[in-house]
């Protein structure tokens, strides 16, 4: 019988309620490779913990998405939401799949220009735009999407100083029927806020109306409220053409499609969420039925984030530690945390060893390698008897993971990308301690050794003892 | 004629009654020895399980929350070990994971009948105010609520007692603030958000039960006004009525729906005598068997249509049949257990020497 | 018989019923418990009154790529008196 693998001894005591075995099959799959390549390997190769992301994934859900809008429209422009993944490998396969970039800050904004976009391929949104990057913007004849009246007033401003027109479109605030509604950005759409700084930017002479956003929520599990959101932008703009015979350049109905994750308060698996053609769907007929009374489609714009990228990443870590709660339950120590998976405070992220599976699981508590106890990544999920050193692989987490990781008591780790050959590129390599110091600066007094009075007689007994 | 093999779930019979035992029963009533029940339940103590002479044979199921993948991959099991006909699903949290995999079982010879996703989403509680309002019906006022502070808001608004639901099952009615957020509390707990606040009505309770055959036509339905009602606010008895203005109302809904398969519609009709309605449920209720009782099979003409065939028709259906229910206490040996829990399946004589029934190795 | 030399009273075990599929049954409390392979080989080793290091090498004739075995049994013993399975006694 010495064929038999052998695991820790492990017993479970069967609670009332939960006496199910086959129950949580879902949770059991295992994760050995990305795309043909063994997760063994990539962490040998390139350490751990390690962000794996798929370009072939990326690339087809890209297409995807943008066929599910060509065949029922026949206008779409998609931008991409940086701030949801700027790497500049993943930027660039999204701008090579025909995306234009969306931005909500100067960085960004940077960030985009730096990888060859010109200023009028990039939506630029945002509720705290600076006077000196909407400078650059109105220069380089960016898409702007006005927050605020303050901010119309001060295009205005450079309007006159630099004697340009620039294009204004304004971001809506509206109800879509869906909670938490987000009225604190742009302007209300039911109160005529919305209405009034369209007026004042088509009325006022200095500049010239440009598009109509919204931007609704994140994770939004109804297509049906874009449909709502969508037929209130179109009777808006018609509203706009009708009193003012003007029409808005575009209408952009922001991101916030679900991925395929789990929100935590979500009883079912993400894998149940709607697929973007039911948005598409959604969106395009509602802007078709708005329009009959014009009887030209607006262009539309699409901002999709998370749908986008989540799939196509990965988080591969390496058990560190096993123990028993004083509760008995088992718990895991990982060496990723959530300093890299911010996201898992809101989703039920799939942990999944690299090994398949044994046929005995215990629900087990995931923390990560922070000293902190809100470090966990789940609070239960069925795992398998794990070893030190054992790989997971933690998934979906392409989107804002890398960009909302803090670097905190850790470096971050390197972040690969397969190529559609099956190669595993470096992307980002792992954060050495010079990236962290680099920007610091040390005033000489507080240098150990130095000789200023500074210096207490505790450093110095150190240094002589 | 040979054997139809049936997979019914929602065998629980427990504080709140689900209706995979009705569904049974109403099968078994009309179809006798031609068909085999294949039983899939949630927990080794889901009550149907262990009822003398219920099921033919069960299995236990992925919950819902795992995902379709693991749902199609279980069933797909199931039918290579017993052979599967018909899946009718009892409980509303699988409704969306099996129309996701409704085409993989059609594949497989296992066939569903379903709503459209339309159909499903329009009933849903939140949405349920807009279809009544288009349909010119009545109805409590709903607000959906995320949060502590959305919960009081609407509290303020709908006043008191105020109704507090869960986005798939159970309802609170509350009497104050703080009896309305420990509800939430604990509903958000086990159903997660939004949580739905409703303007309480009071009234008389009735029911419609009916199968809609999905072009907007009602093969069959049957109305009953509850007569005992549980603490947790379920029918613990009824008797059937002949009510023309509810059946229209519960006729309107499917016929609007254009509802495929089988549903339930609550009404309330306040002391004015309007008829509100309450709920659409996407299923067959607990208390199904009492239709079969009085003349109206709506499980056979289910499978009719899942198989395609035409659903014959009914006869008009008797008033003043009722039901009380019956509690009683399902006995088995820990070998039973044991047989749900290593093996995912009710003990059968031969399990122990079929080693490749293991279901999860 | 009471020995001592064991941290555990195999006697406690006695009436624990242990089936092949890892399904385990507590007559005296109700409450059933499911093992993987190991543990109920520990269990039943336990039952028969092995002590530890027997028991590891039992583990280890009977599977493969056991590690640090004996701490896994000393480990698993506290598992089952957190679970009640066995009462607390000071180890020799
Ligand atoms: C203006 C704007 N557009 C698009 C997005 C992308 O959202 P998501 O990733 O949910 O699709 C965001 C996210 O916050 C946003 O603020």
């Amino acid at each position: 019988m010495a064929d038999r693998i052998y695991e820790r001894p492990a017993i479970v005591r069967n609670t009332f309620g939960a006496m199910n075995k086959v129950g949580r099959r879902g949770d059991l799959s295992n994760h050995a490779e990305i795309d043909g390549v063994s997760i063994d390997a990539l962490c040998k190769e390139f350490g751990s913990p390690l962000f794996v992301f798929s370009e072939r994934r990326l690339r087809a859900r890209v297409r995807e998405a943008r066929e599910a809008f060509a065949r029922r429209y026949p206008s779409t422009t998609m931008c991409w939401s940086y701030k949801t993944n700027y790497l500049d490998a993943i930027c660039a396969v999204m701008h090579q799949e025909g995306s234009i970039a969306e931005v909500v800050s100067g960085m960004e904004y940077d960030k985009a220009r730096r990888l060859g976009m010109p200023g009028d391929k990039i939506v630029f949104n945002g509720p705290a735009k600076t006077e000196t990057e909407l400078r650059r913007a109105v220069a380089e004849r960016a898409i702007i999407h006005a927050d605020h009246l303050e901010e119309i007033y001060l295009l205005e401003k450079i309007a006159a100083e630099t004697g340009a027109t620039p294009t204004v479109g304004v971001r809506v605030s509206l109800d879509a029927g869906i909670y938490p509604r987000w009225d604190r950005f742009g302007l209300g759409l039911e109160n005529g806020q919305a209405m009034q700084a369209v007026k004042r930017i088509a009325r006022g002479g200095k500049l010239a109306l440009g598009g109509l956003h919204t931007h609704i929520g994140t994770f939004v599990l109804e297509p049906a409220a874009y449909g709502r959101a969508a037929a209130k932008l179109a009777d808006f703009a018609t509203e706009i053409e009708k009193s003012m015979g003007v029409r808005p350049t575009h209408v952009d109905l922001g991101g916030g499609f679900a991925s395929t994750n789990t929100l935590a308060t979500q009883y079912h698996a993400g894998a149940i969420a709607p697929g973007i053609g039911d948005y598409a769907e959604a969106i395009t007929s509602a802007l078709i039925a708005g329009a009959s009374g014009t009887g030209t489609l607006p262009r539309l714009f699409i901002e999709t984030g998370r749908a986008l990228i989540d799939e196509a990443g990965t988080l591969l870590t390496s058990v560190v530690a096993t123990k028993r709660l004083s509760t008995g339950k088992r718990a895991i120590v990982i060496d990723a945390g959530v300093n890299l998976l911010f996201t898992a405070w809101w989703y039920r992220l799939n942990i999944a060893p690299a090994r398949s599976a044994e046929a005995f699981v215990e629900d087990t508590a995931v923390y990560g390698p922070l000293c902190m106890n809100i470090d966990c990544i789940r609070e239960s999920v069925p795992l398998p008897d794990l070893r030190p050193g054992e790989r997971l692989a933690i998934h979906p987490v392409g989107a804002y993971t890398v960009t909302q990781s803090m670097q905190f008591i850790n470096l971050r780790p390197a972040v690969v990308m397969i190529n559609e050959q099956g190669t595993p590129e470096l992307i980002r390599r792992a954060e050495v301690l010079e990236d962290l110091t680099g920007p610091e600066v040390l005033p000489e007094r507080l240098k150990l050794g130095a000789t200023t009075s500074g210096a207490t007689p505790a450093l110095k007994i150190a240094r002589e003892g | 004629m040979s054997v139809l093999r049936v997979a019914v779930s929602g065998m629980h019979l427990g504080e709140n009654c689900q209706p995979g035992p009705g569904v049974v029963r109403s099968l078994r009533e009309a179809l006798g020895d031609r068909v085999h029940v294949v039983g899939l339940a949630y927990d080794v103590f889901d009550s149907g399980l262990h009822a003398d002479g219920l099921l033919d044979d069960a299995f236990m199921v992925p919950y819902p929350s795992a995902g379709p993948a693991a749902y199609l991959e279980r069933l797909s099991q199931i039918r290579e070990l017993v052979g599967l006909d018909v899946l009718i699903p009892c409980l509303d949290v699988e409704l969306p994971v099996i129309q996701r995999i409704a085409g993989a079982l059609a594949e497989r010879g296992i066939h569903t009948v379903m709503p459209s996703t339309e159909a499903l989403a329009r009933r849903t509680k939140d949405q349920l105010p807009a279809l009544a309002a288009a349909l010119g019906i009545a109805t409590p006022r709903t607000i959906t609520v995320t949060d502590a502070a959305g919960l009081a808001a609407a509290g303020a608004e709908l006043g008191y007692p105020l109704v507090v639901k869960g986005p798939f099952y159970e309802a609170e009615v509350t009497h104050g603030a703080a009896e309305a957020q420990a509800a939430f509390g604990k509903l958000a707990a086990r159903w997660g958000l939004p949580l739905l606040a409703q303007q309480f009505v009071k009234g008389e309770e009735f029911d419609v039960i009916a199968l809609g055959d999905g072009q907007g036509g009602v093969h069959g339905a049957v109305a009953m006004r509850k007569t005992v009602i549980t603490k947790l606010g379920k029918a613990w008895g009824a008797m059937t009525i002949h009510d023309d203005e509810l059946l229209a109302v519960a006729t309107k809904v499917i016929s609007a729906l254009r509802w495929r398969g089988g549903c339930e519609v609550e009404m309330l009709r306040a002391p004015d005598g309007t008829p509100y309605l309450i709920e659409v449920n996407p299923r067959f209720p607990a208390w199904v068997y009492l239709a079969t009782a009085a003349g109206t099979n709506l499980p056979q003409g289910l499978v009719e249509l899942a198989l395609g065939r035409p659903v014959p028709k009914y006869p008009p259906y008797r008033a003043g049949v009722f039901y009380v229910r019956h509690a009683v206490e399902a006995c088995g040996e820990l070998a039973d257990l044991e047989s749900l829990m290593a093996y995912g399946r009710t003990r059968r004589p031969t399990l122990a020497s079929l080693p490749e029934l293991i279901a999860n190795g | 018989m009471p020995t001592p030399d064991l941290p555990y009273d195999p006697a406690e075990l006695r009436t624990l019923a242990l089936s092949d599929t890892g399904f385990i049954f507590d007559p005296r409390t109700g409450h059933s418990y499911s093992a993987n392979a190991t543990g109920l080989a520990t269990l039943a080793a336990m039952k028969d009154g092995l002590d530890p290091a027997a028991i590891a090498t039992k583990l280890r004739a009977e599977f493969k790529g056991g590690a640090a075995v004996e701490d896994d049994v000393a480990g698993f013993v506290d598992l089952l008196r957190e679970l009640g399975l066995v009462r607390a006694r000071s180890a020799p």
